[in-house]
């Protein structure tokens, strides 16, 4: 039985149809173009997730300035007694009452309610979108006694590091009097006199890969934990950042460098995924992205906010 | 009918060529095109700490001007190599020795991390009195510390 249009689909196939390598020719010519078009869709794709990031920021920059309206002062950027970081005092701000209402903030944070020993179910196990940075593929410490979660938005240290006992020529927003972990030191925003839009507020960093409580990169809401950023650093510098005997895991990632250092001089620089720099939040509550290769001084006139430094970029 | 069939042999042949033509010529302007001008130059050496080398720590380089970003990179096996801004910048240098293990958490099967010390003095890091100048080209330094 022979199907009525065979014979001039047979014709057109014979005389009329492209040769097998013209057919070679136009996938070769396809590939090509997918192959160049693919990093344009990845690179659209990162910038998207950048855009978040800035929109992450953004929030936490309006919950700073949210909470020094009603308290007049920034929140403190660690305390030990009891051992806090500023994030659970922010959580009012960030539209997370029902995390603040079951809080008891004279307690640490390693101790119900805040943490609930082998379990994830403490306040600060409680998964924020607003902690992470969509770009960064760290994780959460989710076994051991101490679960928590991570996260990538840190305050500023500035231009000393975390134990140091001499004072920097000028302050950064978040600080400790002489280092003193016992004594944090209260900033009003009256006291950011290099202005408000030249002073770092936050950035952010990476979290570690563990999911142990064995990193302390990321680790936001322990007084211990990498919660802040320093200016001493470049934006994704190669050099490492130091982190007291050694409480981090060296996963060979080179945007992670870190060293062991004593307990009394820790540092660590603001990192991100994002190509060529990091985002950055600035005390009047606006988000810059700035480069990896910022002129040092640049920076740190940054990291201050009453350095009197002129910034000329 | 024959005309015809050469017509649509040659046209998309033509058109092949052309963005052929056109491709590599896109790729190869995008190779050629944008060289940055060169801001870092390699920077290697030795570091020995009390005549032995280094086994494990990370160097350091701020720029002393702060015109450049700060650099640095891993020390392993007493060696190091990384790209490093020209000019003056100062060196911090630390290298750490295990010497203990704790446990992760209270339990018996919980692994173990190494509890790591920094074993160089404040001058060669915190307090750095270290420096080097690092010229375009190839930088050789070797560092020789003391721990005391």
């Amino acid at each position: 039985m022979v199907h009525p249009q065979s014979p001039s689909h047979r014709s057109r196939s014979g005389s009329q149809g492209f040769t097998l390598v013209e057919l070679l020719v136009v996938i070769a010519i396809i590939g090509i173009l997918v192959a160049l078009l693919l990093p344009a869709i990845q690179a659209a794709r990162e910038s998207a997730r950048r855009a978040q990031c800035v929109n992450q920021l953004k929030q936490w920059g309006l919950a700073m300035q949210l909470f020094h309206d009603t308290r007049k002062q920034l929140p403190l950027g660690s305390r030990t007694a009891p051992r806090q970081t500023w994030v659970m005092h922010v959580w009012p701000y960030v539209e997370q009452n029902a995390l603040a209402s079951r809080n008891d903030i004279t307690v640490n944070f390693y101790e119900p309610p805040g943490t609930i020993g082998g379990t994830l179910e403490g306040l600060t196990g409680q998964y924020l979108d607003l902690y992470y940075c969509p770009s960064d593929i760290g994780e959460d410490q989710t076994i051991g006694w101490y679960q928590r979660r991570r996260g990538n938005y840190v305050v500023n240290w500035g231009n000393t590091k975390y134990g140091e006992r001499r004072e920097p020529i000028g302050l950064a927003p978040f600080s400790h009097v002489k280092g003193r972990r016992s004594e944090p030191r209260v900033t009003r925003l009256k006291d950011v006199t290099d202005g408000t839009s030249n002073t770092l507020m936050m950035s952010e960093l990476l979290k570690a890969w563990s999911n142990d409580d064995n990193d302390w990169r990321g680790d936001i809401h322990n007084d211990d934990g990498v919660f802040r950023f320093h200016t001493l650093l470049s934006p994704n510098t190669s050099a490492p950042d130091v982190i007291s005997n050694g409480w981090f895991q060296d996963t060979g990632d080179p945007m992670m460098p870190a060293v062991a250092g004593n307990g009394s001089r820790q540092v660590a620089a603001a990192r991100s995924r994002h190509p060529g720099g990091v985002n950055a939040l600035l005390c009047d509550s606006s988000v810059r992205f700035v480069n990896n290769d910022i002129a040092l001084y640049v920076w740190q006139a940054m990291g201050s906010m009453n350095g009197e430094e002129v910034i000329n970029e | 009918m024959n005309s015809n069939v050469s017509g649509s042999r040659c046209l998309p042949w033509t058109v092949c060529q052309v963005m052929l033509s056109g491709l590599l010529g896109v790729s190869f302007l995008q190779g050629a095109g944008c060289s940055k001008s060169a801001t870092t130059a390699e920077v290697s050496g030795m570091v020995t700490v009390d005549g032995e080398p280094a086994k494990a720590g990370a160097i350091g380089f701020f720029p002393v001007d702060g015109k450049s970003p700060t650099a640095g990179g891993k020390i392993e096996a007493g060696k190091y190599s990384t790209q490093v801004p020209f000019g003056e910048s100062k060196v911090e240098i630390r290298v750490s020795k295990v010497v203990g293990q704790k446990k992760l958490y209270d339990t018996p099967n919980s692994p173990v991390q190494p509890i790591m010390k920094e074993v160089l003095p404040e001058k060669y890091n915190d307090q750095t009195e270290l420096r080097i100048d690092v010229q375009p080209g190839t930088n050789n330094k070797d560092f020789d510390l003391k721990t005391k």
